[in-house]
């Protein structure tokens, strides 16, 4: 072999070693010192401690949805519950978390109750940096070709950010390391749940920020995601096939944001149209829950305009568990 | 397959390696083949349409070039330009002078019912058409002999470094590096990855981090006035530069391990004092195309003023036609040619203005000033080219200075929008000084062969820390290269 070609490959060889320990370096810290305090960790950590607290692997009202069930429904008010809530959820998610649920961890669910809020299937839901950003959680309840399907990305770049999370963490690496290694500021969850502090001012800046919360839920997108609804057909299904009661539930929200939704022309009707007829069309066990309009003269009960704070979140969930005891019943 | 994917890692580490394996003889076929791969790996049924040019212009050659009177050249000339003139028309035309037929019917109160087509347009088929187009043109002037291998002469349309988004080869500079081997040469190699590594950065940091911003705003320009729209503007400019000599840097780079010698596509054109030498400077193998295949054969510069003025504007609009099939390409392309008709009717009284206000005795104050204006024209030309629609740039243009919000927290705002905020701005500045640091220092001697040629360790550490930071740094979302919808 030529001499010049020896020393390429020792070279290259050194550099990727190079590289790659300096990859693997960073990636070790990201792993271990930041990624624990994610709130997919935490609240997986959650889930683990309260199952191994039962005497039945059992969970009679799980809760699906995203920051509005996440932080609006209080466990400590609903005996048997867990809150699976996350912010920024879809249904994609949704589906593959119930169904690791029932057919890996064999948790025996009674009821599943599913956010149908006016943006739970919108296609901001859906865009690339919700979809399944986060694939070093993801890839290890979503099957590979599934995962390659639904995004869209090729197989050795799921593949790279399943194993390399850093890899294209950007800027907010620093931003994580920093909170992990001097400022933490981690969540603190009960059965999932974790409770918002603050409430509404009482200005006219809250008509804007909820014409701004709108606009950021609608604005240039559709209500109804093909994908997110496809998922939430699917996710209804998989609670058919495993006799479990649907529970479809309107989360509270103030009534400026009410306001600012009829301001944009949000099609309500239509919407709720088509949720309630996928998911009639794949069970007959379910029940519709709307809250939405419950806390419209209690701002008090809010952090921001479409989210309870944990006065409002205990009161609700009382509300709600009072209710959900009244179906059992009925059931 | 996009450059910026690990499929093209992969892609191109497998071919290099079996490029050097194999004897010089099978190399042609293992980079046909390969590219054949590559474009295949796009839309398959596509390449189709590519082997038609190929063989009709390979035969047009050969015909051309055995044939014995000018007119039988002539047809097979004429005929190879139609063929690729109705691929361009089908693929890409077609429903741009279809819908403004339509509309001129409708308000001359015609009926005109044809149907758009709703075809795809074939990746990087502006640049493969030109490519071709040389080649004809070539062996029809009589400079460049007809090319006897049919897998040599498909190779030099198809060739994947540059087969998607140029540079526009012409086959004096490329058909005979086929036929040329190229020995493995260390240096050679390591500046061709080292040119790679710093287009992947300027693609996926610099460029696609932009991207997110500009595209909030250039997608929704009526929610915006003022400072997000002048931010937007300027931020696009350096966006579309990084993306596109971004991948001229990965292909020249790509090349160049293998031994090709790519012709350079841009030349710090942010740094032209007049939009003349802008065009000396930004996509060159474009705009020299388009200086010796269609402004001499107008008649150049040795003409009358107005004759002139006819040829520049008659370029620069087909150049905006070019670039993609709808008015707003058509009006940046006509803007450059007003720019430069303008800027020689008025040098004269440019320059006794520059004289009175005494500017030309601070030659690089001159200079900058030069610099500054020639930017601000380029910034302005690219909101038609950056603009979804003609209202959007409109609409862009007529709120550019009105509510100007440059307070804080206004800003803030601004920074916010597209998720960029605060410390991707700070990842972005530091990103461009690194990019100037680079780009005006890589012709320096000094620092070249005093510094970075003596320090073995000081160049495998940089490029160590540049995959890392480019690998941890990347707007990860596959965004596809600007140029490559031409």
């Amino acid at each position: 072999m030529d001499a010049a070609v020896k020393r390429f490959i020792r070279d290259t060889a050194l550099f990727l070693t190079l590289a790659l320990a300096l990859l693997f370096f960073i990636n070790y810290f990201y792993e271990s010192k930041v990624l624990p305090n994610h709130i997919l960790e935490k609240k997986d950590q959650n889930y683990r401690l309260y199952l191994s607290s039962l005497d039945k692997k059992q969970i009679d009202y799980a809760f699906f949805g995203d920051s509005h069930f996440f932080n609006g429904i209080d466990p400590h008010q609903i005996n048997g519950s867990f809150n699976f809530g996350v912010p920024n959820e879809n249904y994609v998610k949704i589906y593959y978390k119930l169904k690791q649920i029932l057919e890996q961890d064999h948790v025996q669910v009674k009821y599943v109750i599913l956010e149908a809020d006016l943006n739970s299937l919108s296609t901001l839901t859906t865009d690339e940096t919700r979809l399944l950003h986060e694939l070093w959680y993801y890839h290890n309840y979503v099957p590979f070709s599934d995962i390659v399907q639904i995004t869209g990305k090729t197989s050795s770049d799921v593949l790279a950010r399943s194993y390399l999370p850093i890899i294209g963490a950007r800027e907010n690496l620093v931003v994580d390391f920093y909170h992990a290694f001097w400022h933490q500021t981690i969540p603190e969850l009960y059965r999932g749940w974790h409770c918002l502090n603050g409430s509404l001012p009482e200005d006219s800046d809250v008509e804007t920020n909820a014409l701004d919360r709108t606009d950021t839920y609608f604005k240039n997108q559709n209500i109804t995601s093909p994908l997110a609804l496809a998922y939430f057909e699917k996710t209804v299904r998989l609670a058919d096939d495993n006799h479990i009661t649907v529970i479809l539930v309107r989360s509270p929200v103030s009534k400026p944001y009410d306001n600012a939704t009829i301001l944009r022309n949000i099609t309500k009707e239509e919407y709720y149209a088509r949720v309630f007829s996928a998911l009639k069309n794949n069970t007959d066990d379910y029940y519709i829950l709307d809250y939405s309009s419950l806390y419209f003269d209690y701002p008090e009960y809010f952090s921001d305009v479409d989210h309870l704070n944990c006065i409002g979140s205990e009161i609700f969930s009382r509300r709600l568990a009072t209710d959900l005891e009244s179906l059992n019943k009925t059931s | 397959m996009l450059f910026n994917s690990f499929d093209f890692l992969f892609f191109f580490l497998v071919v290099t390696v079996a490029y050097f394996l194999l004897p010089h003889r099978f190399r042609w076929l293992l980079l046909l083949a390969a590219s054949c791969f590559f474009y295949m790996s796009f839309i398959p049924v596509y390449i189709l349409i590519l082997l038609l040019m190929i063989m009709v212009d390979y035969s047009a050659g050969i015909g051309m070039e055995g044939s014995k009177t000018n007119e039988i050249k002539t047809i097979f000339f004429v005929s190879s330009l139609l063929m690729t003139g109705l691929i361009l028309l089908v693929f890409k035309y077609f429903n741009f002078f279809n819908a403004n037929l339509q509309g001129l019917a409708s308000f001359l109160g015609w009926n005109y019912s044809l149907e758009t087509l709703a075809l795809i347009l074939p990746l990087g088929l502006s640049f493969h058409t030109f490519q071709s187009m040389s080649y004809i043109i070539e062996v029809y002037r009589g400079n460049q002999k007809a090319e006897r291998n049919f897998g040599i002469y498909a190779l030099y349309v198809m060739f994947y470094p540059q087969l998607v988004a140029g540079p526009i080869e012409r086959p004096k500079n490329l058909l005979p590096q086929f036929y040329t081997e190229h020995k493995f040469e260390r240096r050679r190699v390591v500046n061709g990855l080292a040119r790679m590594l710093f287009g992947f950065f300027k693609k996926m940091v610099i460029a696609d981090r932009l991207a997110l911003f500009v595209n909030a705003v250039y997608n929704d320009p009526t929610s915006s006035t003022g400072a997000p729209l002048i931010i937007a503007t300027v931020f696009f400019a350096i966006q579309i530069y990084c993306d596109f000599s971004g991948y001229c840097d990965i292909a020249i780079g790509a090349a160049e391990v293998m031994g090709f010698k790519l012709m350079e596509n841009f030349n710090l054109p942010y740094y032209s004092k007049s939009i003349k030498e802008f065009w000396r400077r930004w996509h060159i193998s474009l705009s020299s195309w388009f200086k010796d295949y269609l402004y001499i054969p107008l008649g150049g510069n040795r003409v009358s003023l107005p004759r002139w003025c006819f040829n520049e504007l008659s370029v620069f609009l087909v150049c905006g036609l070019w670039h993609g099939a709808n008015w707003t390409f058509v009006i940046w392309g006509g803007l450059h040619g007003a720019y430069i008709v303008l800027s020689k009717l008025l040098e004269k009284p440019a320059h006794s203005l520059a004289d009175i206000v005494r500017l030309t005795k601070f030659p690089r104050a001159y200079g900058a000033a030069k610099i500054l204006l020639t930017f601000s024209l380029v910034c302005f030309g690219w909101i038609f080219f950056r603009a979804n629609s003609l209202s959007d740039a409109v609409y862009i243009i007529s709120h550019l200075f009105s509510g100007l919000n440059l307070t804080k927290a206004g800003l803030g705002k601004i920074l916010e929008l597209g998720g960029i905020g605060t410390q991707g701005f700070v990842v972005l500045v530091l990103s461009l000084i690194v990019l100037e640091f680079v780009e005006l220092t890589k012709n320096n001697d000094y620092l070249k062969d005093k510094i970075w040629r003596r320090s073995e360790t000081l160049r495998m550490l940089t490029y160590v820390i540049a995959v890392v930071l480019i690998l941890i740094l990347s707007v990860l979302e596959e965004t596809k290269f600007i140029y490559f919808q031409f």
